[in-house]
């Protein structure tokens, strides 16, 4: 890949997250998405031996989706940045085991960025009762959610094809990856039974995935 | 596989990050050996990526100074040259997860109480059946097999196609010591999985599982239905 490809301009976001609704129309394989998936995977090539200038470049790449993403989840900015943080270290200190056997370096480290995510969420909620947080506050607040989380969305590809999804669908996947719900919390929000969340998460996800055009 | 299609229904659910420690280990053990299940996990991350990407925010400017502070102090791991790297990297991946609270130890442990610390730990189901040097050995246990996979002093304990224990009973994981049967807790209901994780397996010479009454007993009432030695 071409490293000074320019539609991979270092001057972050604006410029970015206007590519970013004709990333989601082609195949990554083909198209912008392909020539930015494909600068990502080669930088972590480059990274994973120990390159800390391509870590630099990938840094600039990938550190605003991961400190979205966190801050989607986590919502306070301090704790979101201490998370995404060290989300961009374990990227650094992991890249060597990156295969790109299982997919792009993309969703390699915004999967972990997620995760980190909902282990912040979940460890800070341990603490307390579990039966009042999904008793009193989750069920009435998940319709704003919902609501909130479709309005907000940068990419309108990405709110469109969410449109397209029932709305059992939409809702199940919705809660899970931007409220970092377990399935269990998920059937309890939604009063649905934990089989149906758990179909339902998988459809929709075909269902997203073949609309977006982003198949492994 | 009756095991294989009740498990397949998980992608979705593992993909989005929304099953509990115990599911996700019982899960990443399918995936292992189902390469249709692992491509369509594949395929929806790389979906949930696009979803992620949308969601950009700038960084604090201040986060890449410390970033780049810590890769310079930070030394990389290895290059994994185990057979099963492409599937060891998600277990890892996951591993990396804290998990909450209460669902990292089922039971107690030998010789020390371990707080669940709310931070990632060494202790959790991934991180012991991801590691290529763990050590596993099955016995017979009912009418199916019990599991038991080990690394250094750590060890995770599942049932497969272990028919539940029966009515107001539960199974209990047993550590044998040279003073007697310490428990190790009541094994922790997984669809139809019944597994443990084990924080300190020192003075252990084997594991054993019994049926006991709902809460479990202090010492074994019944005999052992599964006895391996660790």
């Amino acid at each position: 890949m071409d490293m000074t490809n320019p539609l991979t301009p270092t001057a972050p976001n604006k410029s970015r997250r206007g590519s970013k609704v004709n990333e989601l129309k082609v195949t990554r394989r083909t198209g912008v998405e392909g020539d930015l998936n494909a600068r990502v995977n080669s930088l972590m090539a480059r990274v994973a031996r120990g390159d800390e200038a391509a870590f630099e470049d990938l840094y600039d790449e990938l550190s605003g989706p991961v400190f979205g993403l966190v801050l989607k989840l986590v919502r306070d900015r301090a704790q979101s940045e201490e998370v995404a943080q060290e989300v961009m270290l374990e990227v650094w200190r992991q890249a060597p085991r990156y295969s790109s056997s299982r997919g792009t370096a993309r969703s390699w480290v915004l999967t972990m960025a997620h995760h980190k995510a909902v282990d912040r969420i979940r460890s800070s909620e341990a603490s307390q009762a579990r039966d009042d947080k999904v008793g009193r506050e989750e069920v009435p607040a998940f319709d704003s959610v919902v609501e909130e989380v479709e309005s907000r969305l940068a990419s309108q590809e990405v709110r469109s094809a969410l449109e397209e999804l029932t709305e059992v669908q939409r809702e199940a996947l919705t809660l899970a990856y931007y409220k970092g719900m377990t399935q269990q919390e998920v059937s309890v929000a939604l009063d649905v039974p934990l089989g149906t969340v758990k179909t339902r998460m998988r459809d929709g996800l075909i269902r997203l995935r073949d609309k977006l055009g982003v198949g492994a | 596989m009756t095991e294989d299609q009740h498990s397949s229904v998980l992608t979705g659910a593992y993909a989005l990050g929304s099953l509990d420690e115990f599911e996700r280990a019982r899960f990443e053990r399918h995936l292992e050996v189902c390469a249709e299940c692992r491509d369509e996990v594949d395929s929806f991350h790389e979906t949930l990526a696009a979803l992620g990407t949308a969601e950009a925010v700038p960084a604090p400017s201040s986060m890449k100074g410390s970033v780049l502070q810590g890769v310079a102090q930070t030394r990389q791991l290895r290059p994994e040259v185990a057979v099963s790297a492409p599937r060891s990297r998600v277990a890892r991946m996951f591993a990396l997860a804290a998990c909450a609270a209460g669902l990292l130890v089922s039971g107690g442990v030998v010789g020390q109480v371990l707080s669940p610390a709310p931070t990632p730990g060494p202790l959790s189901a991934s991180s012991v059946l991801e590691d290529s040097h763990r050590r596993t050995s099955e016995v017979a246990m009912g009418d199916g097999r019990m599991e038991v996979s080990v690394v250094a002093n750590q060890a995770v304990v599942s049932t497969h196609d272990v028919s539940a224990p029966g009515e107001g009973k539960v199974y209990q994981l047993w550590a044998m010591t040279d003073s007697g049967p310490v428990s190790l807790g009541v094994m922790h209901r997984a669809g139809d999985q019944y597994m443990s994780l084990v924080g300190e397996l020192s003075g252990a010479n084997a594991l054993a599982v019994t049926a006991e009454p709902k809460g479990g007993s202090t010492l074994p009432t019944s005999a052992a239905m599964a006895l391996v030695e660790v």
